[in-house]
């Protein structure tokens, strides 16, 4: 078993502190639900467990079965068994699909070890069948052109393929349909095991309809406020947040408006 | 000579290659200045150039001829200027690929008209790398009615010097259609300034006329400079012209580097993945291996 460990996790961006002090340990075999109304730090948290070059994390500790994750960089923290599903993946120009996945394969075998050619078509063909996906989708450049949908599906694809011992899930629900959201649901679930953990993010219940949770936390402020199980879900999912920030006396995370005189346009003033 | 045809063969060559090697532009025994268009054919031929002297190059596809020539420049010395006259008749459909290599650190010079004539195809690659100073420049006329350019070039400078890369492309009859794509990589305090002329002189209706220029910048320092000039004279045609120019993304950068590529890896993929539009034309084997060193030693 193994176990990622976040405590008392601090993260800026842009001088801007998100996350102001996150604790949360996942165990693999366990899977975990992060929700939590817009804004309240939750792809931050996916984004500074990654790695992402825009957050500073300024206090707090993350450990991979103790293991200093924090000091790791974004390639060594993949390859230690931390996947992120991103809420937005890139289009790469020139890439095809399949070399890219099959390089990132390469890159977690050890020295002088070569990755079977055999056995990585006969495995990225069963994965694209288990996602219904296109059979030219590996074939095409990465992302390019793919419907929102589609570049989904090809996070998932390589999480199959790349098999991590974490993966973090942001909003992998979004433009999703409801049958692309079984097949995504069904795929997480065939994943489960006790090498596999899973930290997943979203707004709605509908993806934890398909996805068996463990525990559920709703985040806020850029911290977790409420842990529990599955019927937190259908408590947000009937009556919001609104019970919960009063409960906790929170006040609304509103972003600050500012409003900007851009000045005016140049016209003519007739002659008198 | 035969200790050189030997080490072609094994650096670039097929067993099944027809090829012809010249040396400051004569063939092997220096009887033939001029390329016997026979000798393409309607097949396929790779023309190996090794240039120590300031040289002119002749190429010309009978009309009708479909014929696919890939150029290699293996050795090119160092402060040569090498000309080349292409034509393609009237109906010739061309594939033409060329590997333009400066590898000495002198001055390289490389000019290059091309006449297009009616109903020509020509489809162009050229693939260029200089570690010296490097002028280029590409003259292309299509002058008969209905002529078609598609034309990709990969343009490296890794030489720390200035190099200067100049595209002429006119439109003087009817119907014509060009479409040129320029990637160009810079790195190692490099510069690279692509210019690009696009003319449609006045009664050349109904030509369409497209000029794309992308660079990737590989360090802080080198810079690319894209100069797009159209003259239009011509009110019933089309004409563009973009430029995209930077450096490696680091949200890409970051989305490879997540999937546990290392950043040098990730940066390599990046790159080939720039140029993998022309590089992915050509077809496996040792000429692709052969490219593909010069590019690994050069990034």
């Amino acid at each position: 078993m193994r176990t990622l460990e976040i405590k008392n996790l601090h993260s800026n961006a842009e001088d801007t502190e998100i996350l102001k002090g996150v604790d949360l340990t996942i165990k693999t075999g366990e899977v975990h639900a992060i929700m939590g109304p817009n804004g309240t730090g939750k792809s931050t948290l996916a984004a500074t467990i990654m790695g992402h070059y825009r957050y500073h994390v300024t206090e707090g500790s993350m450990t991979l079965d103790g293991e200093d994750l924090l000091s790791m960089s974004v390639d060594e923290r993949s390859r230690k068994g931390i996947f992120l599903a991103l809420q937005y993946p890139n289009e790469i120009t020139g890439i095809s699909n399949s070399d890219f996945i099959k390089t990132a394969m390469q890159a977690r075998l050890g020295e002088g070890q070569r990755l079977s050619l055999f056995k990585f078509i006969k495995e990225i063909e069963k994965a694209v069948a288990d996602l219904k996906m296109r059979t030219d989708l590996p074939h095409r450049y990465l992302n390019e052109g793919f419907s929102g949908g589609e570049k989904k599906r090809n996070e998932i694809l390589q999480m199959k393929m790349l098999k991590p011992s974490f993966a973090i899930l942001d909003e992998i629900d979004s433009g999703l349909d409801v049958d692309a959201l079984k097949i995504v649901g069904e795929n997480i679930n065939a994943m489960r095991g006790e090498n596999f953990g899973a930290l997943v993010i979203t707004h709605y219940q509908r993806l934890l309809d398909y996805i068996d949770v463990d525990y559920v936390h709703i985040m806020m402020n850029g911290r977790i406020v409420r842990t529990g199980g599955k019927d937190l879900i259908a408590k947000i999912d009937a009556e919001g947040y609104d019970w919960l920030k009063a409960e906790l006396n929170l006040a609304d995370e509103e972003e600050e408006r500012v409003t900007a005189i851009l000045g005016t346009c140049a016209f003519k003033t007739p002659k008198e | 000579m035969i200790r050189m045809e030997e080490k072609l063969k094994t650096k670039m060559l097929e067993g099944s290659d027809r090829y012809l090697l010249m040396i400051n532009g004569k063939v092997e025994d220096g009887s033939k200045p001029l390329i016997d268009p026979k000798a393409l054919g309607n097949g396929e031929v790779k023309i190996i150039h090794i240039v120590n002297e300031n040289t002119k190059i002749k190429l010309r596809v009978e009309g009708g001829a479909k014929a696919s020539i890939t150029e290699i420049f293996y050795e090119v010395g160092p402060n040569v200027n090498v000309e080349t006259d292409f034509e393609a008749e009237a109906g010739a459909c061309v594939d033409y690929f060329s590997f333009k290599n400066n590898q000495t650190g002198g001055n390289a010079g490389f000019a290059c008209e091309m006449r297009l004539e009616k109903d020509a195809n020509l489809t162009s690659r050229n693939l260029v790398i200089g570690q010296g100073q490097m002028n280029f420049s590409q003259n292309i006329y299509l002058q008969g009615k209905n002529a078609r350019l598609e034309m990709k070039n990969v343009i490296i400078n890794s030489s720390s010097k200035i190099h200067d890369y100049r595209f002429f492309i006119t439109h003087k009859a009817e119907q014509t259609v060009s479409q040129m794509t320029n990637f160009g990589i810079c790195n190692r305090l490099s510069k690279l300034n692509i210019a690009t002329d696009g003319i449609i002189v006045k009664g050349a209706k109904g030509t369409d006329l497209k000029q794309k220029n992308k660079g990737l910048i590989l360090d802080e320092k080198s810079v690319i400079a894209a100069s797009p000039w159209l003259e239009i004279n011509e009110h019933d045609c089309l004409a563009s012209h973009g430029a995209s120019i930077g450096a490696i993304d680091d949200d890409e950068l970051y989305y490879l580097m997540s999937r546990g590529l290392t950043r040098e890896q990730s940066e390599k993929l990046i790159v080939g993945g720039f140029m993998n539009p022309l590089l992915s034309e050509v077809p496996e084997g040792k000429l692709r291996q052969y490219l593909l060193e010069w590019i690994d030693a050069s990034i």
